[in-house]
């Protein structure tokens, strides 16, 4: 490391401030040439909106104060123009969500040369060919063709690498990214990660990577700031990361690493089967790629699975690989085209027909989902959503129903405070736990969550996982995980089922699943999961 | 379910500050109570006979007698404006609550039954589209005769399926959130989910619907009176008048028309002011 | 793209085939003896009523009747005047050209005022104020209320323009439409500032527009090739659904400005009961507005590369 030149990218003392709060404060940070610096923390800690002041995208309305050097040059001494020149010829900045990011009625080609022409006064054939070397770089093939399609036609990971080559377009020493693999499946993370860190290497860059996540940064950064409500706590070499001092970096490095609890295996003992699922098959029809019409696209193609009364089973796999259709036929959301669902001896293939039927059910199997900010009715109130469910299966008193919702929020570790609030005012783990209340309410004997602690942050994702532990343990409630996430597996169940477009390609407990997989593409999934000492590769 | 406690409502108070508004709001909501007023008892206030020629002499300029003059044969302005306050303000009205209720059962209907009724729909709405509603309260004159029934009715046709289909997206979209499957998980029937959850969701859309609606309804239902397809002498509402005076604003008697325009424009501010302000309020009870 | 334009085209014709399926339906069924309304104030005599029922065609059944419309409006025989006794296409043509070319005159200021002024409100700043209040000011003002104020205050005040007719054609002509244009224009210009400015600033909050702007691309560039290209899709839809429209309130225009044009044949047809006119003119209406349409959808075709729109 040089210490000769000034850091490419210097913050200081940088402080944000909306007209109501102070969102961030006495921001202090360096990016050197060479050196990947992760910027870590969960939603609403302002690492992204830091990066955004670095970039000049803060909202009109805040004000900030503090010092941004880049190259050594005090962005806030100079004039609008020499701004944004510096700007556009010293940073390239990589975002979440490329899809969002590229204009979708331009091509591919018109994204990647338009810097080039319009800020550097290139020509149109030379940009072209930079944008075809470039492209070629960050490991698309036939770049000559994909400069000719839109972004609708490229997946997201592909949209990723033509980000990253975009940002290279002027030769910049200093890269941003902001969640920049948040939205990817975790085997494309690996790949993007890849290409990402080869160019680091060949050109020497300096990258701020700001990420949620603690064991992606902790493998790919050299040094690591976390922040917490709008505050910089701690910033220190990546290795050190579990001797931190700090008790926030601590907690947060305990709940990214889930351990596994000894509950959740200790029931070797074979227990009544309470789901078996056997041959589903759903299909769905999907505008075809060519030509008119429509063509069936298969989602669940003969899933099989079995769970034990009081058990909790983990159904894995990436985005399309039909988990998530599984769960929903189960609870009658969906239909299936073939195959059984029976639960606790009853036949639910299909979904209830009469409204008694449903409830029936209800009774028996709940669902929590995804999306704790949509998954609540936002005009209810907190007793009224409980109210309503505990009426549906317990019709009695106002008062024996008010003292059920007030049972019901105790057993998920809320404050009965929150019963008079709408959902907007809500956290979004305090919103999930109504949500697992709600689903409790029935008294049901079955749980499935889709994806229910995805879009939670670390900690409370951690919290949200005991309770439901808790559920399993005393109530008896037999879980079936829907993630995508390995660790939330391992962490509360004792079986997997690992499933890949539609099919389940390999199930058995979790213990020998996970350590000595049988299926290729389980290897692959469990590798690409970022872990201490973990080196992304490119694959394929 | 009355012991209940129901869906969460803003508090009074709030409501009352959010309702209060701005300056804005109180203009306009003392110009339409003023308005309504005078289409509910004008015709009984009137101080002449609105029909009486020569009560005054002609283009009388505004006096004590007469507050807004008189027309070319000496008829009370302000007279003929309170009498054809009803006539004006009342079809509007009744063309946009009977557009808004109608589309809503359709838009509803069509949510709840799905694709078929969804296809028709969307079919009946292109051709609907394809013609302005005051080329169909035309078409409506010319088959029923003159008067504001026929084209009233033509423009609740003409405005019925947008509403339907602005009604059948919006629950559509509210219908396909998250919270409804989880209701159905739950095995809330499918009248409380509608009832209870989708009702409210629509409410905003349905008021600026409404709203809306009586804007336009008030506008062509005034240019068919202008365009003497209306109502016919010597009844007079605003849009009659305004044509009927238009004659004397060369001579440089503007009096008649101005205070007709006045009064058209007054009404349609002051109801799309006051409704927007409602459905962001309503709105706002939403996230 | 070539398929997205057939199965639009396909679609307007449907809708042009069934909406004058009813407009014809429609007015045949009208309550009222046709025969009467022709023959007007003399006395019928049994023969004269045969002789009229065999020249309008009126025992055939309706839909051969309908037919025989489509058939004669394809071939350029628009039918005879129940009222005026001569062809309708001697009728319309001389009013046709007064009436397109008040649209046409109309129509220009509404895009140049109209799109000028989205835009220029889009910037923010006191000019959206200005505009936001001019356009709700704006939407409420009916043709005929901004006509009366227009003859009021340029013809009667100042004396600036001439309020009746059309003028001796060219600059003339100009002169006398000019008022009439902006009182047909006002409500419209109103409605597409707003759509405009709206369509404008959801774009330029986008993401994409965020990217372009951390990568130093020069404004102007960044609202021409990035906002105002993506947002001119739903600009176009709504100028030519507001273009389709201003034919039908052009009647208006022209009833209050004394012009003789398509509008007050209309007007005057219906409140005669001149089926035969009124069924034509309206058929002309809704053919502009699927035409318009049919154009509006071609050049957002053009625009927008992607075979599917849903994200536009």
């Amino acid at each position: 490391m040089s210490t000769v030149a000034p850091p490419l990218l210097d913050i200081e003392s940088l402080r944000i401030t909306s007209p109501a709060r102070v969102l961030v404060e006495d921001c202090t940070l360096s990016v050197a040439s060479g050196e990947v610096v992760g910027l870590i923390g969960e939603s609403g800690s302002g690492k992204s909106l830091s990066l955004r002041a670095v970039v000049g995208l803060l909202d009109a309305r805040l004000t900030q104060s503090g010092r941004i050097s880049v190259d050594g040059k005090n962005l806030d001494a100079l004039d609008k123009a020499a701004r944004r020149r510096v700007r556009s010829h010293s940073m390239g900045v990589v975002f979440q969500t490329p899809r969002a990011h590229l204009n979708p009625l331009r091509s591919i080609g018109d994204f990647m040369t338009e810097a080039l022409t319009c800020v550097a006064g290139v020509s149109a054939s030379e940009a072209e060919v930079r944008a075809e070397s470039l492209l070629e770089e960050v490991g698309i093939t036939d770049p000559r063709r994909r400069m000719r399609q839109h972004p609708g036609d490229l997946s997201g990971g592909l949209l990723q690498r033509v980000m990253i080559a975009s940002a290279l377009a002027m030769e910049p020493q200093l890269l941003l990214a902001d969640e920049m693999t948040t939205a990817l499946d975790v085997t494309v993370q690996e790949e993007v990660m890849a290409v990402l860190l080869d160019l680091q290497r060949e050109r020497g860059l300096g990258i701020l990577f700001v990420t949620h996540d603690l064991q992606l940064a902790r493998a790919v950064c050299d040094r690591i700031a976390v922040m917490s409500a709008g505050r910089i706590v701690e910033t220190i070499p990546a290795a050190r990361l579990d001797n931190a001092v700090e008790p926030y970096t601590r907690a947060l490095v305990a709940s990214s690493t889930l351990s596994r609890q000894p509950a959740a295996t200790d029931s070797e003992a074979a227990s009544e089967p309470i789901l078996e699922v056997r041959g589903l098959r759903r299909e769905f029809m999907v505008r075809k790629a060519r030509g008119w019409g429509r063509e069936p696209f298969v989602a669940v193609d003969g899933v099989d699975l079995t769970l034990g009364a009081g058990r909790a089973l983990a159904v894995v796999g990436q985005s399309g690989s039909g988990k998530t259709t599984t769960a929903r036929i189960i609870c009658g959301l969906e239909r299936a085209d073939a195959g059984t669902v029976t639960v606790q001896g009853e036949d639910w293939s299909q979904p209830a027909r009469s409204v008694r039927e449903r409830r029936h059910r209800a009774a028996m199997a709940q669902m929590v989902f995804q999306d704790p900010y949509q998954s609540l009715d936002p005009r209810q109130s907190v007793e009224s959503c409980l109210a309503e469910a505990v009426r549906l299966q317990e019709p009695g008193s106002a008062d024996a129903v008010r003292e059920r919702v007030r049972e019901l929020v105790r057993s998920v570790a809320l404050d009965e405070s929150v019963l008079d609030r709408t959902p907007r005012s809500l956290s979004g783990g305090q919103r999930q736990r109504v949500a697992i209340a709600r689903a409790l309410a029935a008294r049901p004997k079955l749980l499935v969550l889709d994806e229910a602690v995805s879009a939670l942050d670390v900690t409370v994702r951690a919290e949200i996982l005991d309770v439901l532990e808790e559920i399993r343990h005393d109530a008896g409630v037999a879980l079936l995980m829907i993630t995508h996430d390995l660790d939330v597996a391992e962490r509360l169940c004792s079986h997997v089922v690992v499933m890949r477009a539609g099919r389940v390609i390999e199930s058995g407990p979790v213990a020998e699943v996970f350590s000595a997989p049988a299926e290729s593409y389980t290897r692959t999934l469990l590798a690409s999961i970022p872990r201490p000492g973990w080196v992304p590769r490119r694959r394929g | 379910m009355s012991a209940a406690p129901s869906v969460a409502r803003p508090s009074l108070q709030r409501a009352w500050r959010t309702a209060r508004g701005g300056p804005g709001v109180i203009v306009a909501g003392a110009a339409l109570a003023a308005i309504v007023a005078s289409a509910a008892l004008g015709p009984l206030v009137a101080p002449y006979d609105p029909h009486q020629p020569f009560v005054g002499q002609p283009f009388e300029p505004a006096s004590f007698e007469h507050w807004l003059g008189t027309d070319a044969i000496g008829r009370d302005v302000l007279s003929r404006i309170l009498a054809g306050a009803p006539g004006s303000v009342l079809p509007p009205f009744v063309v946009a609550v009977g557009a808004t209720l109608l589309g809503a059962i359709v838009g509803v209907t069509a949510a709840w039954c799905g694709r078929a009724v969804d296809w028709w729909l969307s079919r009946v709405v292109d051709v609907i589209f394809a013609v302005p509603g005051l080329v169909l309260a035309v078409l409506a004159v010319a088959m029923f005769g003159k008067g504001l029934v026929a084209p009233s009715i033509a423009l609740v046709i003409s405005s019925l399926p947008l509403t339907a289909r602005l009604i059948r997206v919006t629950a559509r979209v509210e219908l396909s959130k998250p919270y409804v499957e989880a209701l159905h998980v739950q095995g809330t029937g499918r009248l409380a989910v509608w009832g209870r959850h989708l009702a409210p969701a629509l409410a905003p859309t349905l008021l600026a619907q409404a709203t809306i609606g009586f804007a336009y309804a008030m506008l062509d239902l005034a240019a068919i009176s202008y365009l003497g397809l209306g109502v016919q002498p010597p009844s007079a509402d605003w849009g009659s008048m305004i044509a009927d005076g238009q004659a004397a604003i060369l001579q440089g008697h503007p009096g008649q028309s101005l205070a007709a325009a006045t009064l058209v424009l007054a009404t349609v501010l002051s109801v799309s002011v006051l409704g927007a302000h409602a459905t962001t309020w309503a709105e706002g009870t939403d996230t | 793209m070539l398929r997205r334009v057939l199965a639009q085209l396909g679609g307007l014709l449907s809708t042009l085939v069934i909406a004058s399926a009813v407009i014809f339906g429609a007015l045949v069924l009208t309550p009222g003896d046709p025969v009467s309304a022709i023959i007007g104030g003399v006395q019928p005599t049994p023969e004269l009523i045969a002789q009229v029922r065999a020249d309008h065609h009126l025992d055939a059944p309706v839909w051969e009747r309908y037919l025989q419309w489509v058939g004669g409006i394809l071939s350029g025989d628009l039918g005879q005047s129940m009222v005026y006794k001569t062809s309708i296409s001697a009728l319309l043509a001389p009013r046709i050209a007064v009436t397109a070319t008040l649209v046409a005159y109309a129509a220009t200021i509404v895009a140049l005022v109209g799109i000028g002024s989205g835009i220029l409100a889009s910037r923010g700043g006191p000019w959206d104020q200005a505009v936001l209040v001019s356009t709700t000011v704006g939407l409420a003002m009916p043709t005929f209320v901004v006509a009366i104020l227009l003859v009021w205050v340029f013809a009667r005040l100042l004396g600036w323009f001439p309020v009746l007719g059309v003028g001796d054609g060219g600059w003339d002509t100009l002169r006398h439409l000019t008022l009439p244009a902006v009182s047909l224009a006002i409500i419209y210009i109103a409605y597409v500032s707003r759509i405009t400015r709206g369509s404008l600033v959801a774009q330029q909050t986008r993401e994409h527009v965020e990217t372009a702007r951390v990568r130093g691309i020069p404004s102007a560039r960044i609202f021409r090739a990035h906002v105002l290209r993506n947002a001119s899709p739903q600009i176009l839809a709504v100028s030519g659904t507001t273009f389709a429209s201003m034919f039908a309130t052009a009647a208006i225009a022209e009833q209050a400005f004394g012009l003789g044009g398509v509008g007050a044949l209309f007007t005057e047809a219906a409140s005669r009961k001149d089926i035969p006119v009124v069924q034509v003119i309206a058929l002309l209406m809704v053919s502009i507005f699927v035409a318009a349409n049919a154009l509006v959808d071609i050049i957002a075709a053009l625009i927008d590369p992607r075979s599917d729109r849903t994200h536009a």
